[in-house]
C-alpha cells in the first residue's frame, strides 16, 4: 500500500484550460484544478459529461488542442514541470511515461495499419532497441495481459476485433513502455457491462502487481467505486470535493457529490423506487454563475452561494470541498434515501 | 470479387452501348454533310458516289447493325477523312494522350500533395492563406490563357521549350505543365481538407499521446486520405484521357483531343464513334481498377467484400 511520506509521482497545481473561441468568448473548461498522485495510486475523476475531465486528461500530457490552451498551472511530473518542458522532452515522456487510453477504441487506432505495427511505431519511439527486439517485447506485452496468439492480433488490423476487444489491445499498448501513469478516459463508457469488468479488473490489475498510477476518468460513480483509491468530483470545471474514495463514499460532504451517489443504482436497495436524479443540466461553460457553479441545482442552496465563490476548503489533511455549507449525514442509510 | 468484376464488366458492356446509340442518334441530327466536308465543291453526282462509298446512303438501322457487327470483331471502319483504319488512328494517337495526361497528373501531385499538406498543418497561419492563394489563381486563370503565356514566355521569350508538337519529352513538359494547373486548384484544396478531417481525428490524437514523432503522423494522415483522393484523381484522369482539346489545339499536340476535334469538324463519323467507344471503354476500365484498389488499400472494405 502506498504511504504517505512517499514522494508524489505527479503533482498537478491549478491547472487552468481556457478556450478561446472565435467570437472573442472565453470557455473556462478547467479552471484551477489541484490534485496529486502517488505510486500505485488510482484518482478517479468523476463528474457530468462537459465538467472538463477529459480536457484535465488531455492537459497532464499538454496536448490540448487549439483553441484551447493551458493558461495557468503547474503539471509537475517526477518534479518537473511538464508546461516547460520543449515539444521535444515531451514527446519522450508521453507513452513512454504518462499513457492515455481513450474512450472510443475503435476510432483510437489507425484503421489502415497493422495493429503491431502501431505498437512498433510505439515502442521505437522511446526505446533503442532492435527491431527484432522490438517485435518480441510486443509480442510479449500483448501476452502478459492474457491475449492467447500475441502474433495473430500483431498482423492484424482494427478492423478484425470488436470494440471491447480492441480496447483491451489498447491497454497493452498504453502500458507497452511500461508507463508510470495510466490515464484512462472513459474507458468503458462505450462497452458492455461485462467487457467493461474485464477492463477494469486489468487496470486495477496493472495497478497492484506493476504499480502503475492510474488516472481513471468517469463520469460513473460505479466505476470509480471499484478502481479508485482516492476521487476527486468535477463540476463545471472546478473540483467540488477531492479525498480518499472511502470517506468520500461514506461521508459525502458536497451536494453535487452526494447527487453523483444517489444516482447510482443499488441491488441492496430494500424497496423499489424511481433512480434519484439531480435536477437541471450542468452549466453553460461561458457564463458561469458568480457564485458557486453548482448554486442553480442544489438542495442545499443558500442566499451565499449565488454571490460567492466557495473556495476549496481543506477538511482535513487528505479531504478538501468547495461548499460554503458542507452538508453532514450520520449514516449511510441516509444518503441513499 | 470475381463475381463483382464480371457484374461491372458487363454493366460496362451496357454502358458502351447506350453511348454509341446515342452518339449515331445526335450525329444523325446534327447539320451537315460528311460528303460535302470532303469534296466542298463536288456536283451532286460526285457527292452520291462518295455517300454511297461510305454506306451513308443505306437506312439508318442498318448503319448502326452494320456498327455494331463491325465493332464486335474490332473493326471501327476506315476513317473519312484519313483513309486509314479507325483502329490505327486510335493506336497511334492515344498514347501520346497518355503521356499527356500522366504527365500532368504527376506535375499536379507532385506541387499539390506538399502544398496541400502543408497548409492542412499550418491550418489558418499565413502559409495556408499563400497556398490558398496559390490555388485559387492557378483556378481562375483559364488554362487557354495559360498555355498562350507559357508559350510566350519558356518557348518564345526563354527558348526552353519547343512551343508545339510531339517528340520528345521536352514537347510534353508544357502542355502538361499547363493541364497541371487546372488540376493543382482542386488538389490542393481537395487534399487540405481530407488532410484536416484526418488530423482531427482520435487516432492521431492518440499517436501524439503516444509520443510519435511528427513526421510519422503525417505519414499516418496521408496515408488515410489515400482513398478519398485516388477517386479524386481517376476522375480527373478520365477526363484527361478523353482528351484535352483546349490545350492539345493551342500546343498542336496530336492526341485524342485534336483527333476529336478535327473529326467532329469533318464529320468524320466511323472516327467519331471509335473516340466514343474508346474514351468510355477506359472511363469504365478505370473506375473498375480504382474500386478493385481500394480493397487493398483499405482493411475495412476488403472485409467488408469477403
Amino acid at each position: 500500500m502506498p504511504n504517505n511520506d512517499q514522494k508524489n509521482l505527479l503533482d498537478v497545481k491549478n491547472l487552468k484550460t481556457h478556450f478561446f473561441l472565435n467570437n472573442g468568448q472565453i470557455l473556462r473548461a478547467v479552471d484551477g484544478i489541484s490534485f496529486s498522485l502517488k505510486k500505485g495510486e488510482c484518482l478517479g475523476i468523476v463528474g457530468e459529461s462537459g465538467s472538463g475531465k477529459s480536457v484535465t486528461s488531455r492537459s497532464i500530457l499538454n496536448c490540448v488542442e487549439s483553441p484551447g490552451k493551458i493558461v495557468d498551472g503547474e503539471i509537475l511530473y517526477e518534479g518537473r514541470n511538464l508546461l516547460t518542458m520543449s515539444e521535444k522532452e515531451l514527446r519522450k515522456i508521453r507513452g513512454s511515461d504518462i499513457s492515455l487510453i481513450f474512450q472510443n477504441p475503435t476510432t483510437a487506432l489507425d484503421p489502415l495499419q497493422k495493429i503491431g505495427d502501431q505498437f512498433f511505431e510505439t515502442l521505437k519511439a522511446h526505446s533503442s532497441y532492435n527491431n527484432t527486439v522490438i517485435k518480441e517485447k510486443v509480442l510479449e506485452t500483448i501476452k502478459s495481459l492474457g491475449f492467447e496468439k500475441p502474433e495473430v492480433i500483431y498482423e492484424s488490423y482494427p478492423c478484425d476485433f470488436s470494440p471491447g476487444y480492441i480496447q483491451r489491445i489498447m491497454i497493452a499498448l498504453a502500458i507497452l513502455c511500461k508507463p508510470k501513469i495510466v490515464i484512462a478516459d472513459e474507458p468503458t463508457t462505450t462497452l458492455g457491462v461485462t467487457i467493461q469488468s474485464q477492463i477494469l479488473s486489468m487496470l486495477d490489475r496493472l495497478r497492484t502487481e506493476l504499480g502503475t498510477s492510474i488516472i481513471m476518468i468517469t463520469h460513473d460513480f460505479g466505476v470509480i467505486a471499484q478502481v479508485s483509491t482516492k476521487v476527486m468530483v468535477m463540476y463545471g470545471g472546478q473540483c467540488m470535493e477531492y479525498g480518499p474514495k472511502k470517506d468520500l463514499f461514506l461521508e459525502p460532504k458536497h451536494p453535487y457529490t452526494i447527487g453523483l451517489i444517489r444516482s447510482v443504482p443499488l441491488i441492496e436497495a430494500r424497496t423499489i423506487k424511481k433512480l434519484y436524479t439531480i435536477p437541471g443540466s450542468p452549466p453553460e461553460m461561458i457564463n458561469l454563475p458568480s457564485g458557486c457553479v453548482f448554486a442553480s441545482r442544489c438542495e442545499y442552496v443558500g442566499k451565499k452561494c449565488l454571490t460567492e465563490k466557495p473556495p476549496l476548503k481543506k477538511l482535513n489533511e487528505e479531504r478538501y470541498c468547495s461548499c460554503h455549507y458542507p452538508v453532514e449525514f450520520n449514516t449511510r442509510d441516509e444518503i441513499i434515501i | 470479387m470475381k463475381q463483382i468484376i464480371i457484374k461491372r464488366l458487363i454493366i460496362g458492356l451496357f454502358v458502351i452501348l447506350v453511348v454509341t446509340m446515342l452518339t449515331f442518334a445526335l450525329l444523325q441530327l446534327f447539320p451537315g454533310d460528311p460528303a460535302k466536308m470532303i469534296a466542298p465543291w463536288a456536283g451532286e453526282e460526285t457527292l452520291i458516289e462518295i455517300r454511297k462509298s461510305f454506306g451513308l446512303d443505306s437506312p439508318f438501322h442498318i448503319q448502326v447493325l452494320k456498327f455494331y457487327q463491325d465493332a464486335l470483331k474490332g473493326d471501327f471502319g476506315e476513317s473519312f477523312f484519313y483513309r486509314e483504319e479507325v483502329r490505327t488512328l486510335l493506336f497511334s494517337y492515344f498514347p501520346r494522350t497518355i503521356y499527356l495526361t500522366l504527365g500532368a497528373l504527376l506535375m499536379a501531385l507532385v506541387i499539390s500533395i506538399p502544398l496541400g499538406v502543408l497548409s492542412a498543418l499550418n491550418r489558418d497561419s499565413f502559409i495556408d492563406r499563400i497556398v490558398l492563394f496559390i490555388s485559387i489563381t492557378s483556378q481562375s486563370l483559364p488554362n487557354f490563357w495559360l498555355a498562350l503565356m507559357f508559350i510566350l514566355f519558356f518557348a518564345v521569350k526563354l527558348g526552353l521549350f519547343p512551343a508545339g508538337g510531339y517528340g520528345s519529352w521536352q514537347h510534353l513538359f508544357l502542355p502538361s505543365f499547363a493541364l497541371a494547373c487546372t488540376l493543382i486548384a482542386t488538389f490542393i484544396r481537395s487534399i487540405r481538407s481530407m488532410m484536416i478531417d484526418v488530423l482531427e481525428q482520435d487516432f492521431i490524437k492518440a499517436s501524439e499521446a503516444r509520443g510519435i514523432p511528427r513526421l510519422y503522423i503525417i505519414k499516418k494522415g496521408l496515408r488515410n486520405t489515400f482513398v478519398p483522393l485516388l477517386t479524386l484523381f481517376t476522375m480527373q484522369l478520365g477526363y484527361m484521357l478523353g482528351g484535352a482539346v483546349v490545350i492539345e489545339f493551342i500546343f498542336n499536340y496530336p492526341g485524342i483531343g485534336l483527333l476529336a476535334m478535327q473529326a467532329v469538324l469533318r464529320r468524320d463519323y466511323p472516327l467519331i464513334q471509335g473516340l466514343v467507344v474508346l474514351i468510355s471503354t477506359v472511363f469504365i476500365i478505370l473506375n473498375l481498377l480504382v474500386d478493385l484498389s481500394y480493397t487493398y488499400l483499405d482493411p475495412r472494405i476488403r472485409k467488408e467484400e469477403l
